[in-house]
């Protein structure tokens, strides 16, 4: 009963933001602010320009929330429109290109078990150069399919798989040398 | 390329990570959400005037459309100029047998070529088989060289009593000759519409000029209301 209550909450919510009921906007990004800032955060580095794509972000959310169909989840979608907007922000501001490079190999899984803070993972990201932060963003911690990447990004799928390969590699070297660093200080 | 043991535990740890915005982010947003609501009845000021402008070149395109139309109609008119000249030739027939019916010699000439014109009137029922053949040919002849004899029996007719009353015969090549000066009576009319059409074009083209020029110099104006 307490979902079904919940779910019309939202619904109601949903139904009064579209009119503009600057109430029910605040609701709306009081509840999902934090975690897309979050989500904004791990395509940008610098946090206040997060920050400002998560408030043009939340304008388009408010702008077309007439067009929510109420299919999927409300957080989905508005996830799905920061992280284009953090997409946009970066290929305009920062002018990244692909190199059309379809040669990728297949790397050793990693099986390393120790833990890491999520700080440490932040700043294991924050080390890849954009390129390959967005393909390793949007593939390992969004789930999207090399060939929806590819749309995207307007790339072939070949290059997206490439991007992630390289990415990988860095990201094996970064760890190694985190790992490296906390042993040598404990 | 599946993730392994560490993207998923970076995907973990991501997806539930939360980070506070900053406190003036929402004054941000509201004020720019202000500003988003107050655009709308801008637009419409700006649409009302695209709509001015849009009204006015459909305009332009309906005149350029219904000057292309006329153009078209110019091949039905053929009809009736038929019809016209027929009437200016039994017009005329009468009048020329009264002015030549002095002249014994030219009767003849003439009782002729007005029984072609006359038989096709009365005598076509009767004998539809045979007349039709006839009535249809003696059309083409007739619609063929109505323009040139119309012109010609006016300007034969006096040199005609000039020879009557000088005694001398008619030819008749004379009749059939014609004018050097041929005047094709569709070119003239279908030139006579288009220089019709051409002022009237003038007409619409200076009035949206002046229409355009009202809304530039009010859109000029506007900032120093």
């Amino acid at each position: 009963m307490k979902v079904i209550n919940l779910h019309q909450d939202e619904k109601n919510t949903i139904r009064l933001a579209v009119e503009n009921n600057r109430h029910a906007q605040h609701q709306i990004y009081t509840k999902f602010s934090p975690k897309m800032l979050g989500v904004c955060r791990q395509y940008i580095k610098d946090l206040q320009q997060a920050e400002d794509v998560m408030i043009t972000a939340f304008m388009k959310v408010f702008s077309s929330l007439k067009n929510f169909e109420h299919k999927g989840s409300f957080e989905g979608w508005i996830r799905r429109i920061m992280i284009n907007e953090c997409i946009s922000f970066i290929r305009v501001q920062k002018q990244v290109k692909f190199i059309e490079d379809e040669t990728f190999f297949e790397e050793r899984h990693n099986d390393i078990e120790s833990k890491f803070s999520v700080d440490d993972i932040q700043f294991l990201i924050d080390s890849l150069p954009d390129g390959y932060k967005m393909i390793f963003n949007l593939y390992a911690i969004e789930g999207y399919k090399h060939q929806e990447i590819a749309e995207m990004l307007g790339i072939n799928e070949g290059t997206s798989k490439s991007q992630l390969s390289h990415a990988r590699k860095m990201l094996q070297n970064q760890i190694n040398k985190l790992k490296n660093y906390e042993n040598g200080t404990e | 390329m599946e993730p392994n043991n560490i993207e998923k535990q970076i995907k973990e740890k991501l997806n539930q990570r939360v980070i506070q915005p900053s406190s003036n982010a929402w004054d941000r947003l509201d004020a720019m959400l202000s500003v988003e609501e107050q655009k709308p009845k801008r637009s419409y000021k700006w649409l009302s005037i695209a709509a001015v402008f849009v009204g006015f070149t459909l305009i332009g395109i309906f005149m350029m459309n219904k000057e292309n139309s006329t153009e078209n109609v110019i091949p039905s008119n053929p009809i009736v100029l038929e019809n016209e000249t027929k009437l200016i030739e039994n017009e005329s027939t009468p009048e020329i047998e009264n002015n030549l019916s002095e002249a014994k010699e030219v009767e003849a000439v003439v009782h002729q070529s007005t029984k072609k014109i006359e038989k096709p009137s009365t005598e076509i029922n009767p004998k539809k088989d045979f007349l039709l053949d006839n009535y249809s040919k003696k059309e083409e002849v007739i619609v063929e060289s109505q323009p040139k004899e119309s012109t010609a029996k006016y300007i034969n007719a006096e040199s005609l009593l000039a020879e009557i009353e000088t005694g001398e015969k008619i030819e008749i090549p004379n009749i059939s000759k014609k004018p050097s000066v041929k005047v094709d009576a569709n070119a003239l009319l279908s030139s006579a519409e288009k220089e019709v059409d051409e002022t009237f074009r003038d007409k619409v083209i200076q009035s949206i000029n002046k229409k355009y020029n009202s809304v530039k110099s009010t859109l000029a104006n506007r900032n120093y209301e």
